[in-house]
């Protein structure tokens, strides 16, 4: 084939430039450490990387979701531990005061401490957490639970209209509305219990894996409430009825009439046999709620493992779709560049050679 | 004698002309679209002598080129692609890095934005979680606002061009039917010697004109080219050229079309070359991402304002829509004759496809609707649209809605504080610490809710970058094997038409000689008529 003079100089220059453009599309890969520069460099690849990138941070959102939710799982496993020593203490001090040895006075005092442990209760039901929300209360986290009323503890019932009452459980188990009616809280007839619902309710899920979800902090009344129907109890309220029951002077049973405020033997001994039973199926129930924290716990921690595991693995994926293999560029860019130099020593010995030298 | 002295003379002149042709060649070896010429020899006309033919010299029967006019078709053609592949590929790259940058494109600040709604359904009542994902709201505007700015940037660089174009390809028009004009001239005053040089300027304005659009010649017999653009509309013809001028769209004012002098627009029929590449890059690139950015944008505001608008915010008040979506988009065609207007809204994000459709009215208060382009009747409820037409229309009047241009132009952020998000569920008893509509919120990230419930957000932004990737991708591939073709088929012409040097140095030597023996003859006739005379002067 005939090769005319200005195609061999656009030849070697075109191949010159194009091992040169070659050469700087290697070494933006090694600069950057990157193998895809841009998404047409391989766009199955890249598609790939953008769904794989999506998939690792929200396995860091779902990290952030989880310590979160970690953290105010422990803080009911705190207050729910604390309660059970409280109930603990109760059920020793009511021992205590069952014994026949002790006088109204000593029963007083162990009353005195025994409203002491209620109100102890009171304040782990209405516990914050670290920014400042009631802990147990459910969706309305911006209120307590429970209240104080006419010198006792009642979970708190809540209207549309944002007015707060205290709540009796009655003998069907449900709460409704009470007011304090000549010292003694009854229930007020007044108001409809239709239109109240307890302060805290509603339990938040949180997402912590790509299809795992958890239950946040139970809601007040989920746990210090327990039983169904008649035999629906309340801690604080059982609690306060021990104190009660402990502050009466008592009587012996031969007693007549027997004197206002005062117990008989029997009433007394029935009274706190009563109570210890339903002390036992509190603490039991509040056990039953730690072992149901700890197992939220235990399940986090598997999901952490998880997500430690499939963002390993996406990590892995995803520098082998966009990470330059250095040892592979490494060598292309050595090879590159004796391209050009040898392209440089063909031009100048081809571009050199002319038969005008010899004329 | 005498022979021998006119043959000898008949060798000087000819072998002059062949050292000059030589010298001519060596003089433009470098010369962009010169075809080397060779001097094509013959004997002179015999003298019929008693003894027989007595030959008496030579003569240059023609200067001609050497060319072949089946490669130069070919590099004017694969000039014409490869013009245009640059330029699409060009421009499509930037599209593709507008887009798809990791920390600039939409992906990023979408990725944010579900992140910020998890952190409020993980926190419900936190101001401050509130706060992050209002701010994530707006960059998410921002961002799409952003992208839609600088694609429309693009597509005002493109009408630039474009314009810039048609003034190019008109001077070359105007410069292809004068060099006709001097070459049917030339032909015509000089038969059988064509004005090689002449032939080759308009050759390499014939690639000029290619790398700007791809044109067809057809060759008249007085030596003019006629030259035909698009579909066979004539650019040149002989020694007149049709000057194209750019016209205002009859739907969007600001988009230019190229027209003929008759007024026809031909933007459609243009192929190849970097208008052509400007053309299908507008119609096949930036149209199509500008309106998928805007649906995705359209999809994320109209599926967060639904749940956003089906929850409770903080004070326990129904949610007002999170993002302002601007209204669709209606233009009326500068051709209508009625008065009437047209009015779209959109009512089924999952039957939106992302194309634009036209309205044409048929004079009886009805009208059909047509996909744009394609031309493809549709029902407006099929591609999910709301469309009422009011006032008069005079049958014929034609509307252009572009349902998802205008969105990412116009998204904004509607909510204002922070406790407007409504991460309460609007069932059940109001709490703050209520998280069920922030979920649902999140969980819209993966919903498939375009193109008929098969494609999700994510799914949605995956493709856009995909397909941008894709085109980009192609176009570099046919890019280089344009480039390819056009390298062999130049290698084709300069193999036949290039000069060599070296091939010139020897045609030098070669003449030389010729002219030194011609010389030589010369002065052997001179001797020998000498002889005669000093024979006779005794």
């Amino acid at each position: 084939m005939r090769i005319a003079s200005s195609q061999w100089f656009r030849q070697s220059m075109s191949s010159l430039l194009e091992q040169q453009a070659a050469a700087a599309k290697t070494q933006q890969q090694l600069a950057s450490g990157k193998r895809l520069l841009k998404p047409s460099d391989d766009p199955v690849a890249a598609t790939r990387a953008v769904d794989v990138t999506r998939a690792v941070e929200k396995l860091a959102q779902y990290e952030r979701n989880g310590v979160q939710s970690e953290n105010r799982l422990r803080l009911q496993e705190t207050a729910v531990g604390g309660s059970l020593d409280v109930l603990q203490r109760v059920r020793e001090l009511s021992v205590q005061a069952n014994n026949g040895t002790q006088s109204n006075d000593t029963r007083g005092a162990i009353a005195a401490e025994v409203e002491q442990l209620r109100d102890a209760l009171l304040q782990q039901v209405n516990m914050k957490d670290g920014t400042g929300k009631y802990l147990f209360g459910g969706f309305g986290e911006d209120k307590p639970p429970y209240m104080s009323f006419a010198g006792k503890a009642f979970p708190v019932l809540e209207n549309a209209a944002g007015l707060r009452v205290p709540g009796l459980l009655d003998g069907s188990g449900q709460l409704v509305p009470a007011t304090l009616v000549a010292g003694e809280v009854v229930v007020d007839a007044s108001l409809n219990p239709a239109d109240f619902t307890p302060s805290a309710n509603g339990q938040r899920q949180v997402d912590i894996g790509p299809s795992a979800t958890l239950a946040d902090v139970d809601p007040a009344l989920s746990v210090y409430q327990q039983g169904t129907g008649s035999s629906r109890r309340d801690v604080l309220a059982d609690v306060q009825a021990l104190a009660e029951g402990l502050r009466k002077p008592i009587v012996s049973d031969s007693t007549f009439p027997v004197p206002t405020g005062s117990l008989t033997q029997t009433q007394f001994a029935s009274l706190m046999s009563d109570g210890l039973s339903r002390l036992d199926s509190h603490i039991g129930h509040l056990s039953d709620v730690r072992t149901g924290i700890g197992t939220r716990l235990n399940q986090l921690d598997v999901q952490t493992n998880i997500r430690a595991e499939s963002s390993l693995q996406l990590q892995t994926t995803l520098s082998s779709l966009q990470d330059v293999d250095y040892a592979d560029a490494i060598a292309r860019l050595n090879q590159q560049l004796t391209g050009i130099q040898a392209a440089q020593q063909v031009f100048t010995k081809v571009q050199g050679l002319s038969l005008f030298n010899y004329l | 004698m005498a022979d021998m002295m006119g043959t000898a003379l008949s060798a000087l002149t000819t072998y002059q002309r062949a050292l000059s042709t030589t010298s001519h060649n060596i003089a433009n070896a470098n010369t962009e679209g010169y075809s080397r010429q060779r001097v094509d020899m013959s004997t002179r006309v015999v003298n019929q002598a008693g003894s027989g033919a007595i030959g008496s010299g030579v003569q240059v029967s023609s200067l001609r080129r050497v060319f072949d006019s089946f490669v130069i078709d070919q590099v004017r053609s694969n000039t014409a692609g490869l013009a245009r592949e640059e330029t699409f590929s060009g421009l499509a790259t930037r599209v593709e890095s507008v887009v798809s940058d990791p920390t600039t494109g939409i992906n990023a600040a979408m990725s944010r934005f579900f992140n910020a709604v998890q952190d409020v359904a993980t926190d419900p009542s936190s101001l401050a979680a509130r706060r992050v994902l209002l701010g994530e709201g707006e960059a998410v505007t921002a961002r799409v606002r952003d992208i839609d700015s600088q694609l429309e940037r693009v597509d005002l660089e493109v009408n630039q061009r474009l314009r810039s174009s048609v003034d190019e390809i008109n001077g070359f028009a105007k410069r292809i039917s004068d060099l006709n004009k001097a070459i049917s001239e030339a032909t015509g005053a000089n038969p059988g010697m064509p004005p090689n040089d002449l032939l080759d300027a308009r050759d390499q304005a014939l690639i000029g004109l290619n790398k700007l659009v791809k044109v067809s010649t057809v060759s008249q017999s007085d030596g003019a080219l006629n030259v035909f653009i698009g579909n066979g509309q004539s650019l040149v013809l002989s020694n007149i050229p049709q000057m194209l001028t750019v016209s205002a769209n009859r739907f969007d004012p600001s988009r230019p079309d190229v027209t003929l002098p008759s007024g026809g627009v031909i933007t459609d029929a243009l192929e190849g070359g970097s208008l052509g590449g400007l053309i299908a890059f507008r119609e096949e690139v930036l149209a199509p991402v500008r309106s998928q950015v805007g649906l995705l944008a359209l999809g994320l505001a109209s599926q967060i304002n639904t749940i956003q608008q089906g929850g409770r915010d903080l004070s326990g008040a129904m949610g007002q829509a999170f993002f302002t979506v601007p209204p669709v988009v209606v233009q009326n065609s500068g051709l209508n004759a009625g008065s009437a207007s047209v009015t779209a809204s959109i009512s089924q994000v999952s039957q939106l496809t992302g194309d634009n459709y036209s309205v044409v009215a048929d004079g009886a208060g009805g009208f059909n609707l047509f996909t744009q382009p394609g031309n493809t009747p549709v029902s407006a409820a099929a591609v999910g649209l709301n469309i009422s037409l009011s006032g008069t229309a005079i049958a014929g009047d034609t509307f252009l809605i572009k349902p998802t241009g205008g969105v990412a132009a116009g998204l904004r952020l509607n909510l204002t504080a922070s406790s407007q998000v409504a991460a309460a569920s609007a069932s059940g008893t109001f709490g703050v610490g209520d998280n069920r509509n922030a979920l649902l919120m999140a969980a819209a990230e993966n919903q498939r809710v375009f193109f008929g419930g098969t494609t999700s957000i994510a799914d949605g932004m995956q493709n856009l970058i995909s397909e941008v990737a894709s085109t980009v991708r192609s176009s570099e591939v046919s890019m280089a094997s344009q480039s390819l073709l056009l390298e062999q088929s130049m290698s084709r012409r300069d193999s036949i038409s290039g000069v060599n040097l070296d091939e010139e140095a020897a045609n030098l030597m070669r003449f030389q000689q010729a002219y030194q023996a011609a010389a030589q003859v010369a002065s052997v006739a001179n001797s020998v008529f000498q002889t005669m005379i000093d024979t006779f002067r005794r």
